[in-house]
């Protein structure tokens, strides 16, 4: 069984973390058998816990102990990073921001009212954005109590950090932030907030107080190679994503081949408006199974071709706002070249998603599709 | 079974009871060096050199956390008589 938990932990630490938890030592009067064993007893309830008396408690040890006392392990490696000398682990680290944030603020420098407006229209999607992130990843850990990723906002910064498993090479915590991000991104972007950043694979530490990675020096590099509106694969996360595809064959069961696609610029980065159609397919056979009437979208959920309307709207709004200035025009026109390339794709029978008169397509592809070509690059 | 009740709990102060009960119950792994052996109803772990000593230090474990489960229980019995006695008195 994969823990997190350390193989030898001194009895005292153990002790003196359990008493966190409100659980104290049974004194010796109170012992029959002596001190060959250590019981402690929670104070509001009649729960025991047993361990044996020996200087470090072996990890199998530590977690019948965690059993007993109906302690989560994920709650408790959180408190033993405070007692004992910490080290950094394998993670993914993502690091985003809000395209045009700057130009957002000079702009709420104008007026009082203008500050406000402003203000609360970014709160409003921030909050959405981040309480979704939120309740999603607090539900995953909720039955994945060994893994915790970390998720940070600073002004129009945000941060996950997701350390990787030693199953399937991290495979599953690798997918979970790429989803996370993904969803952070699209809540984004249908208020008319579009980001870019990167994603990379670095050793890193990470607890309630502190975030520490080399990566977080290079964050300013990462959005700058990101050049467009989206979030990319750095080469640490790409070689470890093409690690991943080598065990698929199958589009149809790797989730990454629509999760991550290839620009013809060899820019790999997150399908994030893919969740628009992984929740309209959820939401369209969860219907049919309980077999209530499906609304009549054709086959897509009504509310995600509205929010793919909405994603539309705002980008022809950039792009009639900024033709003039041709270094932001062309990030907009990037981004609309994506969507029109989404839309033929995945939303392909309604006729009204696209954007009209865009005037150039670019074709992207899923990166299993990419698999064959790299390994043979590779060889 | 419930170890949180006092009746149930009565019997099971000897080895040879927690040998009877608990035996079939009890997996044994092995971990680098070392043996681990758990019980699945107590959760309750031990280790030893050998499978055989993991085994009976486990067993030694059950019998005394019973012990104490059932002390409890006794103190909280006696807790509660007093507890009513007073409120009875007052």
């Amino acid at each position: 069984m994969s823990s997190d938990l350390p193989h030898n932990l001194p009895l005292q630490n153990v002790l003196s973390l359990l008493r966190e938890f409100d659980y104290f030592e049974v004194p010796g009067s109170d012992r029959p058998g002596g001190d060959r064993y250590i019981h402690l007893r929670h104070s509001d309830d009649r729960t025991v816990i047993t361990i044996p008396n020996r200087a470090r408690a072996h990890r199998a040890v530590l977690r019948s102990a965690l059993i007993q006392g109906g302690i989560l392990e994920k709650e408790f490696t959180e408190r033993l990073k405070g007692a004992i000398s910490v080290s950094g682990k394998e993670s993914i680290i993502a690091h985003v921001d809000i395209l045009g944030f700057k130009s957002l603020l000079d702009e709420a420098k104008e007026s009082e009212s203008r500050f406000d407006e402003l203000l609360n229209h970014y709160h409003k999607a921030l909050r959405s954005a981040f309480s979704r992130i939120k309740s999603v990843t607090e539900m995953r850990h909720k039955y994945d109590w060994k893994r915790i990723s970390h998720v940070r906002v600073y002004t129009d910064n945000l941060l996950f950090v997701s350390e990787l498993g030693w199953q399937t090479g991290g495979e599953s915590e690798f997918g979970r932030t790429i989803d996370e991000i993904a969803m952070y991104q699209l809540e984004l972007a249908i208020e008319g907030f579009f980001t870019r950043g990167g994603a990379v694979i670095e050793r890193a530490y990470c607890d309630e107080v502190t975030v520490f990675s080399p990566a977080l020096m290079d964050a300013a590099g990462i959005e700058k190679r990101a050049l467009f509106p989206r979030i990319i694969l750095e080469n640490s996360a790409r070689e470890k994503l093409r690690r991943y595809l080598e065990w698929y064959n199958n589009p149809a069961f790797c989730h990454f081949s629509d999760m991550v696609v290839i620009d013809p610029d060899g820019t790999w980065f997150i399908n994030y408006l893919y969740v628009l159609r992984w929740f309209s397919d959820d939401v369209m056979d969860w219907t049919e199974y309980c077999e209530e009437e499906i609304p009549a979208c054709g086959p897509y959920h009504p509310e995600a071709l509205c929010q793919l309307h909405q994603h539309r709207d705002h980008i022809k709004k950039r792009l009639a706002e900024f033709k003039d200035n041709p270094a932001i025009f062309r990030k907009y026109l990037w981004l609309a070249c994506y969507h029109n390339w989404f839309c033929s794709t995945y939303f392909s029978e309604d006729g009204d998603v696209r954007i009209p008169d865009v005037g150039t397509e670019l074709m992207f592809t899923g990166c299993l599709v990419a698999k064959s070509r790299i390994n043979h690059n590779d060889r | 079974m419930s170890l949180n009740d006092e009746k149930d709990t009565n019997h099971l102060s000897d080895l040879d009871t927690v040998d009877l009960l608990f035996g079939d119950l009890i997996r044994v792994s092995k971990d680098g060096e070392c043996f681990v052996a758990v019980d699945h109803l107590t959760h309750i772990a031990e280790v030893g050199s050998t499978e055989a000593e993991a085994v009976n230090n486990l067993k030694q474990a059950i019998r005394e956390h019973i012990n104490v489960v059932k002390n409890t229980l006794e103190q909280m019995r006696d807790f509660d008589r007093a507890f009513r006695e007073d409120a009875g008195d007052s």
